[in-house]
């Protein structure tokens, strides 16, 4: 996984810079900076045996307790 | 809007891949049993009606997609959240089907590959699909899609010897209503994830025929699923059917003497990766829309990073994943596949009626 995610965050960096040299508007890089950075920070802590609740999880649970699902 | 375009038969290609998608793997009938033939026929005329909807909503948007034609009716703040919603349901979506694909391919063929390799491979090919243009996915959908009934041919044949053309009866053993579940969950699984197509049909190039496509592709879907239903009811039986995980595989592996497994898998790469490739498009779409970017591909390689996390973070094992394809999937649908493409329709209703009265009255 830690592999996967270098991987990853060495295609963000190059698209990051791209960016930059682009001179691309702050909106464009501050949403992409802030999906990669999201994905590989969640990345690690999956790989660390640190597993956030998911969004599956949150999902249900708002459906069960609007009473739509048991 | 970029100015790609695609043809009739490469709309109606992309549709049916995109349907056949993941289906093979969590199959959504299976709670019907033996009468899940009736599910995917209510499902399916369901599904064609929802098609139907949505391809009017976009009809009577011309050359608008969905971003634009949720700000263009509910204003740009509404619009704009919205659109967000769905740019994390297309996203979610996209993860499921990875990891859907990612669980099968772990499960039956390669044992010792860690589940993270094979989504990571997947999804690099896919984002080049989507950084390369709708127009690209489609021609490559109109040449490869043809491939899955041949298979589903093939395999059929293979296993002729082993049929019992009875295993479907009898008729509604355990009563209607888990027909009709499963019919729900038929139409919510797959036919009301393409709404995701609100995003390609403005590429149409001949848009009258946008509403026949759309039909004729989840009519053909329909028919795809039921013959392979019956193929697999006959060989399996509805009770073998019930148990097991992967059923169209369990079937493929069934014919004596060739292996017929590869061509199962094929089927999925073909499906599944239409169906990413277009869940993709829509979000880096609907997502560059939003922000401004101009360009979706900007940020293609985000949302995928995101998607492949998001694929192994959603759930711990396969079955956590069949629970919540079969129990949470359908109610957690209703907003983005039913009310509010329905309010959209109503509104697009109600604006053609009203410029339809102005320009009468003008003239």
């Amino acid at each position: 996984m830690m592999l996967i995610l270098a991987i990853l965050a060495v295609l963000s960096i190059h698209d990051v810079r791209k960016f930059i040299k682009a001179k691309e508007s702050f909106r464009v890089i501050a949403t992409y900076t802030f999906i990669a950075v999201l994905s590989l920070i969640l990345g690690f802590l999956i790989s660390i045996g640190k597993r956030p609740s998911s969004p599956a999880e949150w999902i249900q649970k708002i459906l069960q307790a609007i009473g739509v699902i048991k | 809007m970029e100015k790609e375009k695609i043809s009739s038969l490469q709309l109606f290609m992309l549709m049916t891949g995109f349907l056949f998608g993941s289906t093979l793997i969590i199959n959504p009938i299976t709670s019907a049993k033996n009468d899940g033939w009736l599910a995917i026929i209510i499902g399916g005329i369901g599904g064609t009606l929802l098609l139907r909807m949505y391809a009017t909503i976009s009809a009577l948007n011309p050359f608008k997609n969905f971003a634009e034609i949720l700000k263009s009716h509910l204003g740009k703040v509404l619009g704009n959240v919205l659109a967000l919603l769905y740019v994390w349901y297309f996203t979610h979506l996209a993860s499921l089907v990875l990891r859907n694909f990612g669980s099968f391919m772990t499960t039956t063929a390669y044992l010792y590959t860690p589940l993270e390799v094979i989504i990571v491979i997947f999804a690099i090919i896919i984002v080049y699909a989507v950084n390369s243009g709708i127009e690209v996915v489609s021609r490559v959908s109109k040449i490869l899609v043809p491939v899955i009934p041949v298979i589903a041919v093939l395999i059929s044949i293979g296993i002729v010897t082993v049929h019992d053309f009875t295993a479907f009866l009898p008729l509604l053993e355990n009563g209607i209503q888990p027909v009709i579940k499963a019919a729900y969950a038929f139409l919510t699984f797959p036919f009301g994830e393409t709404i995701a197509f609100l995003m390609i049909f403005p590429h149409l190039n001949r848009r009258e025929n946008l509403r026949r496509v759309s039909a004729l592709s989840a009519l053909s879907a329909t028919g795809l699923f039921l013959f392979i239903f019956f193929r697999d009811i006959t060989a399996l039986g509805s009770h073998f059917i019930y148990q097991a995980t992967y059923v169209p595989h369990i079937t493929s592996v069934l014919i004596p003497g060739i292996n017929l497994e590869p061509l199962f898998d094929i089927n999925l790469l073909i499906g599944g990766g239409i169906k990413i490739a277009i869940c993709l498009y829509a979000a880096s779409t609907m997502l560059a829309d939003i922000i401004g970017a101009g360009d979706y591909r900007k940020l293609t390689t985000a949302l995928l990073t995101f998607c492949v996390v998001l694929s192994i973070w959603i759930y711990e094992n396969i079955f956590e994943m069949f629970n919540w394809a079969e129990n949470v999937w359908p109610y957690y649908s209703i907003p983005f596949q039913f009310a509010i493409p329905l309010i959209l329709l109503l509104l697009s209703l109600k604006n053609k009626n009203k410029a339809n009265t102005t320009e009468s009255a003008e003239q």
